[in-house]
């Protein structure tokens, strides 16, 4: 037993000599990385400033280069993350003809191209941006998706490397404005009405060309599906983005993008503004008229929508137009159409031009040893070549936002419709809610609430309360991003 | 070659030969723990990193009411360790015994384990919705009054994913356990039958605890890996909902990283995380030890 005890403490002793020895590396390991890592280390504002100025001086001095050297003459790779087949199919032969033809126009540049799955743009991109690797061009969401990135010092200003003249014709760039510079190409719109089938609505007596125009239209289509024994609607409520779109079409009836924008930093409250608690009425009295696709809560927003392809119900709920618009092309345009612009609600304050449009849009990451190539690239996606691509091959499903973009050349003329619907929906600022809202805000906190108003849990006001609550935790956790956020209401 | 020989009268030879290995266990290892240990005293926001000391930490066990109820979900989950355990044993011990097509009977049971967790994930998200085939067949059988929307509701939806975990990670403690059980003295359950044994005091006196350290390792090792899988059948299946039901402290994680962008707070979490399945695991470890030196 005595031997034991010994040759345990001998061990022991082993071990701590050991644990110390990692302990000390480790601590050398990351006074090294910190040292590399400083600029965000050290803190604050003054080396966000520093930073920017250094860009400044290092795009000047890149841009004179640029003009002295021709940075196509050395063969190099350009890294392009991009993301959309799940809800654009077809998108890659979209990409893989562009990338193709760049190299045409530039033989020693290659465009490696990287398809992201939807649901893991951001985690992927996060996770490149903190091994500062990765791609040169990432693609993302318009509007407080970019605007994280930009936050975080991991995008390089495009408007650094393209001329004033070439960005007057990307008129999504209001959505990645920030500090006086653009940040990155927004270059598809993507709307998100809502579907119905043609077929059903004949069956039950609904003029099949004149969807509802009101929200007491769609009230009684509904009870008149329902009563037919068809589910009226789908919504998938798992992951909550389709109640966050939802929401989108509900609450612009109530209150303009710049009323949510200061609810977000809390100048104004969801519970002061009728809009928020509007949006949960009227989800609350559909939900309880039984209208919403029963298994719902166990649906995404694309299970939610496969069962409207299969024919589960009568409407679908906010579904991407490239996803629509292809199954168009294989069933036809006369069993499932769309409705345009959301019911209108008697006590509406501001009408819908059309369906919220959101954008996709790439930027240049900071730490791309070809900015210079990745924004020339950038230019090229803008390129009357790379317009052309758009139509042929993706058919016009989904819109370019360059005003060079003429939507009277597709042929389809119910896409053509959609697309010139879209354009002034877009020029008429009705984008999506979700542009707007951090996801603390949406995934966390009102598709949460919005899941426990459909089981019954909470009442329209209780919801309201209850965003109001969990948003203030959010703000008092977060200062630094609401100051940039309310920069960015300023701008 | 002649040894190397140092002052000390310690051999330090083997040591310099797993050094590279221990350079690597930093690297892999001890340097992202301490990475995040640091990380989570700082609040990351808008390209500046800002020293919030013990912040993070307050806001996760005083205020963040979804992380309480993921913490509280994890325990739930812990459940399925003790099924896991009854199960196994007992359909290990029934494949041991000595009965035709025991290979087809193993090769069916050991299905589930090899297919993928986000198969797994796919299937049963869609056999367990309302409209899915559970709830057809348990209509098919008159017993429409248990049909439930199993994922949709918060009652349920963390209880079917256990029951999906159950199903997937059994198998391998099927293989444990009837490796265990070749391994035990035939004589003892002869000499069992001699005085009158029937088959459940065989289990309860003989199989079950000449298993014992088995059993031991099975649950430690469940322990260690449960929460490594968990998070992958969760965003499968619900995403943490409806309601949070189904939050799991992983899942908060990842949410907070990779959603919210708040890497310090991840951190923290992580850091919680990591203490408490430690305290768990040192807490089995002395307690197997204690057992094992009261048997000595």
């Amino acid at each position: 037993m005595q031997v034991i005890l010994k040759g345990e403490f001998k061990m022991k002793k082993i071990l701590i000599t050991f644990l110390t020895i990692i302990f000390a590396v480790s601590i050398l390991f990351l006074s090294v990385s910190c040292k590399g890592e400083a600029g965000i280390e050290e803190t604050a504002a003054a080396e966000t400033t520093e930073a920017a100025e250094t860009t400044a001086v290092e795009t000047e001095a890149s841009v004179e280069e640029t003009a002295e050297e021709d940075i196509f003459s050395e063969p190099a790779e350009l890294v392009f993350w991009w993301y959309g087949e799940q809800e654009i199919p077809g998108v890659t032969a979209y990409v893989d003809a562009l990338c193709a033809e760049y190299n045409k126009l530039h033989p020693n540049i290659t465009v490696k191209q990287v398809h992201q799955p939807g649901d893991a743009v951001v985690s992927n991109f996060l996770a490149a941006a903190a091994a500062n690797s990765g791609p040169d061009i990432a693609t993302m969401w318009g509007g407080i998706y970019n605007l994280e990135q930009f936050w975080a010092g991991v995008a390089a200003p495009v408007s650094d490397y393209v001329s004033e003249e070439e960005m007057s014709h990307w008129i999504g760039k209001k959505y990645s404005t920030y500090d006086g510079k653009v940040w990155a190409s927004d270059m598809f719109a993507n709307g998100m009405p809502y579907l119905y089938n043609a077929e059903y609505f004949e069956q039950v007596g609904l003029d099949t060309e004149k969807p509802p125009q009101t929200w007491e239209e769609l009230m009684e289509a509904s009870g008149k599906l329902k009563a037919a024994g068809i589910q009226p609607m789908t919504v998938g409520w798992v992951g909550g983005y389709q109640f966050v779109t939802m929401a989108g079409d509900l609450i612009f009836q109530y209150v303009t993008v710049q009323d949510i924008k200061e609810m977000v930093v809390g100048t104004k409250k969801f519970t002061d503004s009728p809009g928020l608690l509007e949006v949960f009425k009227k989800i609350d009295e559909y939900n309880r008229a039984g209208y919403f696709l029963d298994a719902g809560m166990s649906l995404d927003q694309f299970g939610a929508f496969e069962e409207f392809r299969k024919g589960a119900a009568g409407i679908a709920s906010s579904t991407p137009l490239p996803l629509f618009l292809s199954w168009v092309d294989d069933v036809g345009p006369d069993k499932y159409k769309y409705i345009p612009v959301f019911p209108k609600f008697a006590d509406a304050k501001y009408p819908l031009p059309g369906p919220p449009a959101f954008v996709f849009s790439e930027f240049i990451t900071s730490w791309s040893p070809n900015k210079e190539l990745a924004a020339d690239f950038l230019v090229f996606m803008h390129s009357q070549k790379s317009l052309e691509l758009a139509v042929e091959i993706l058919k016009g499903n989904l819109m370019p936002v360059d005003d060079r973009y003429d939507p009277g050349t597709i042929a389809d003329p119910l896409k053509r419709e959609i697309a010139e619907m879209m354009m002034e929906s877009f020029k008429g600022d009705s984008t999506h809610f979700d542009m707007y809202l951090p996801y603390a805000i949406t995934g966390e906190n009102m598709s949460v609430v919005a899941q426990q108003l459909i089981l019954g849990e909470v009442t329209p006001e209780e919801a309201v309360e209850l965003v109001e609550q969990n948003a203030q935790v959010w703000r008092e956790q977060n200062p630094e991003y609401v100051e940039n956020f309310k920069k960015w209401i300023e701008e | 070659m002649a040894p190397i020989k140092v002052k000390s009268d310690k051999n330090l030879v083997p040591y310099i030969y797993i050094l590279p290995s221990i350079v690597l266990m930093i690297i892999i290892y001890v340097y992202p723990l301490i990475r995040n240990i640091i990380n989570s005293l700082y609040r990351f926001s808008g390209g500046k990193a800002i020293f919030v000391g013990l912040g993070n930490y307050k806001y996760l066990i005083f205020k963040d009411t979804i992380t309480h109820a993921a913490f509280f979900n994890n325990f739930k989950i812990l459940l399925v360790i003790p099924v896991f355990l009854v199960l196994s044993i007992f359909l290990a011990v029934l494949l041991s015994e000595k009965i035709r097509f025991t290979k087809i009977y193993q090769a069916i049971l050991f299905i589930p384990y090899v297919i993928s967790i986000v198969v797994v994930g796919i299937v049963f998200t869609r056999m367990l919705r309302l409209d899915g085939i559970i709830n057809f067949l348990l209509d098919k059988i008159g017993l429409d009054f248990l049909i439930r929307d199993w994922l949709g509701h918060p009652k349920y939806a963390l209880f079917s994913i256990m029951g999906v975990i159950v199903w997937r990670e059994l198998p391998f403690g099927i293989l444990l356990f009837q490796a265990g059980i070749s391994n035990i003295n035939e004589e003892l359950y002869e000499a069992a039958r001699i005085d009158g044994s029937n088959w459940w005091q065989n289990l309860i006196h003989i199989t079950v605890p000449q298993l014992k350290h088995v059993i031991s390792f099975y649950l430690v090792y469940n322990f260690m890996i449960l929460f490594s899988w968990i998070f992958t059948y969760v965003y499968m299946m619900t995403r943490g909902g409806p309601v949070n039901s189904t939050m799991i402290l992983e899942l908060r994680i990842f949410n907070f990283a990779f959603k919210e962008s708040v890497m310090g707070m991840a951190s923290a979490l992580s850091i919680l995380l990591f203490v408490g399945i430690f305290i768990f695991i040192y807490l089995q470890f002395r307690i197997r030890r204690t057992t094992m030196e009261e048997n000595i």
